[in-house]
């Protein structure tokens, strides 16, 4: 298992700097890092032209990433030019926030959106199964930007107009000066949470039913019934067991479009995160943020990948690494 | 009656598909003793898994149903039987085995998880001693290594071995009845002799009694004692061992029988088999259901179903010629 998990990340190495290769390029096409600097008065062509230099932008596609990358590897990724800081520590710095806020959708969707699976294969067209259906499409076809501002009208502002109190807050991590209050953290976790989770809820709880679905039809289970078993036994050690392992590959595939998904929720929710920190870099073309931080989420492609692939072992003792 | 360890009455299990009503179990009945074996034979199709399920109401409900009938076991009713109490007797009291080994064991569990669950569902006993009796069985069933082999995966095993795992996993708990569903079917013809063997072997340590379900004939002699011939989810002849291969009267069993290669017959004899082949279990024909098949059909076995008429003393068939001796005479 070990020597399987060294020999994956090595593989990983050359897609990594594909990856980079594709999206250093893309980027040399997305527009003029100087740009906004050209535009401004107060900059003189001479200061243009000494940034040029500075920045190698006089020279070759192919010394600008031969110097990016070197740059890169070692920990150097460039400076912020909206931010007047070191990409790295920015990232590092907003990375904290997107994590706290990607693992709470997490930990919210895989609760909610397991046993609802579960529970609708087992009472497949029941009145719980159909609802589910129902509100997974609903899920499934809200835009996340709208869904929360829905909820941050209805409950950020109409239920606090009825409660007459602040139950659920519509942006930033934590009210001012109540850093360490965990209540109050919640308070602000709870709607983006949700926002993040609704699509995620909607599609793992599908995939789970129809997983579940194929597994209750197995041989093996009659077996289990002819042991004597209890119906909790049957479906949540026999039956769980073997519908896990198709759920958990989407799951772990779904966790870059996770962190994608979390863009669009930090913007609504004000949430300091990487995903406003990307928007604001692209916005402002922060060439070396923007390069940062893509390179960062096709690490998560790979990591994610590579998870899943060594969690599958784990379910499925037929796979085996050699 | 009242001796009988299994008593099967009258059963009925339709299935209510979207294509019209399947009757996989139209009236079935036998009895069995303890140290007996009872053979259900028929062509695939015909109802004998749907029979075994029945009897511990594994059949998925919905789309089937147990509409009717009666298994006694030890005279109570287990079809009346709540869920909770059925699992007492399932696995414990009657266990069984299934036809495709491969698929019937779960294959992300050791085969030593699997067999010690069925112990410690039923067993009050530690973890511990679970482990020991598992290791017992498997040594019980021939497989070598079974301290080794408890903590292997089902895949990690052969057909033949993996259903040995099965019969030790059925036998765990001693029970009173095995039900073995063409335990045989899927394994090379090399393997199906050992496994038999294993059964009846077995069958004689417990004192339990045997239900065997099979298509083949031709396996069935050596071991049964008893014989119930099924065709289109309804009994048609049912009777002991010797009186069914020495005198059927039944046109299907004479049938079966005639389609069973045999060793102490010359050579030159043709395999005789039965035209056409069984019908659909929703579009039943009329009467007998095997007439439009039979050789010796006439007039009123297309417009009546025959009633089951004992023939000799515990012989039973369902045929409008039961009394034409002279049709049955085998070669």
């Amino acid at each position: 298992m070990f020597a399987y998990t060294v020999r994956r990340l090595l593989h990983s190495i050359p897609v990594l700097i594909l990856a980079s290769l594709v999206v250093f390029i893309l980027m040399q096409y997305a527009g003029d890092p100087l740009a906004r600097l050209r535009l401004n008065p107060h900059v003189t062509p001479q200061d243009i032209e000494r940034l040029e230099k500075e920045m190698g932008l006089d020279k070759p596609l192919w010394a600008r990433y031969a110097r990016w990358s070197g740059d890169f590897v070692r920990g150097d990724w460039g400076e912020s030019m909206s931010h007047h800081r070191p990409v790295l520590e920015l990232i590092v710095e907003r990375m904290k926030n997107t994590l706290q806020l990607m693992s709470a959708a997490l930990l919210f969707t895989f609760i909610l959106a397991i046993p609802i699976g579960i529970y609708s294969a087992v009472r497949q067209y029941s009145k719980f199964d159909y609802a589910a259906t129902f509100f997974s499409f609903l899920g499934f076809s809200m835009p996340i930007f709208w869904f929360g501002l829905i909820l941050q009208m209805i409950l950020g502002y109409y239920l606090t107009r009825a409660l007459g109190f602040q139950l659920f807050y519509t942006a930033s991590m934590y009210s001012v000066g109540k850093e360490y209050d965990l209540i109050n953290r919640l308070q602000h976790l709870a709607l983006p949470t949700i926002t993040l989770s609704l699509a995620y809820i909607a599609g793992w709880s599908r995939y789970q039913r129809s997983s579940m679905l194929e597994v209750i039809r197995a041989d093996y289970l009659r077996t289990a019934h002819a042991k004597g078993l209890s119906e909790s036994k049957v479906i949540l050690k026999h039956a769980l067991r073997n519908a896990l392992i198709p759920v958990i590959t989407v799951i772990m595939l779904d966790m870059p479009a996770l962190f994608g998904g979390a863009v669009i929720t930090e913007y609504i929710f004000a949430w300091p995160g990487i995903g406003r920190l990307l928007h604001y870099g692209i916005l402002n073309g922060d060439y070396f943020l923007v390069m940062g931080i893509v390179m960062v989420s096709a690490f998560l492609v790979i990591f994610f990948n590579l998870l899943a692939d060594i969690l599958y072992g784990f379910l499925d003792p037929r796979i085996a690494y050699k | 009656m009242s001796e009988d360890l299994l008593s099967v009455k009258n059963l009925k299990t339709y299935f209510y598909t979207e294509y019209g009503v399947v009757k996989a179990v139209d009236g079935v009945g036998f009895s069995l003793n303890r140290g007996q074996t009872l053979a259900i034979v028929g062509e695939s199709g015909c109802g004998k898994s749907v029979t075994a399920l029945s009897l511990l109401k594994l059949i998925p409900m919905p789309p089937g149903k147990i509409l009717e009938g009666e298994v006694l076991f030890e005279d109570e009713n287990i079809l009346e039987f709540s869920e909770k109490d059925l699992q007492t007797i399932r696995g414990n009291r009657i266990a069984m085995i299934f036809q495709d080994p491969t698929t019937s064991l779960n294959p992300v569990f050791t085969i030593g998880n699997q067999i010690m669950e069925a112990i410690l569902t039923h067993q009050n006993i530690s973890k511990k001693e679970a482990r020991e009796r598992t290791v017992k069985l498997l040594e019980m069933v021939d497989i070598p290594n079974a301290k080794d082999r408890l903590h292997d995966y089902p895949h990690q095993f052969s057909g033949g071995m993996k259903q040995r795992v099965m019969i030790a996993m059925a036998l765990s708990c001693g029970p009173d009845i095995l039900i073995a569903d063409e335990p045989t079917t899927a394994l090379d013809v090399t393997i199906q002799a050992q496994i038999l063997e294993l059964i009846s072997e077995l069958q004689k340590k417990f004192n339990s009694a045997t239900i065997l379900i099979t298509h083949d004939l031709g396996i069935v002699a050596g071991l049964a004692d008893k014989i119930l011939v099924m065709y289109a989810g309804k009994p048609v002849e049912y009777a002991d061992v010797n009186s069914i291969y020495y005198q059927p009267h039944h046109p299907y069993t004479l049938g079966l029988l005639k389609s069973v290669a045999r060793l102490d017959k010359p050579r030159e004899e043709e395999l005789i088999s039965i035209q056409g082949s069984p019908p659909s279990l929703i579009d039943v024909p009329t009467g007998c259901s095997f007439h439009p098949r039979c050789e010796f059909a006439m007039n009123i076995c297309s417009k009546k179903v025959p009633e089951s008429i004992e023939v000799e003393s515990g012989h039973f068939s369902a045929c409008h010629r039961v009394m034409d001796k002279d049709i049955f005479k085998r070669r």
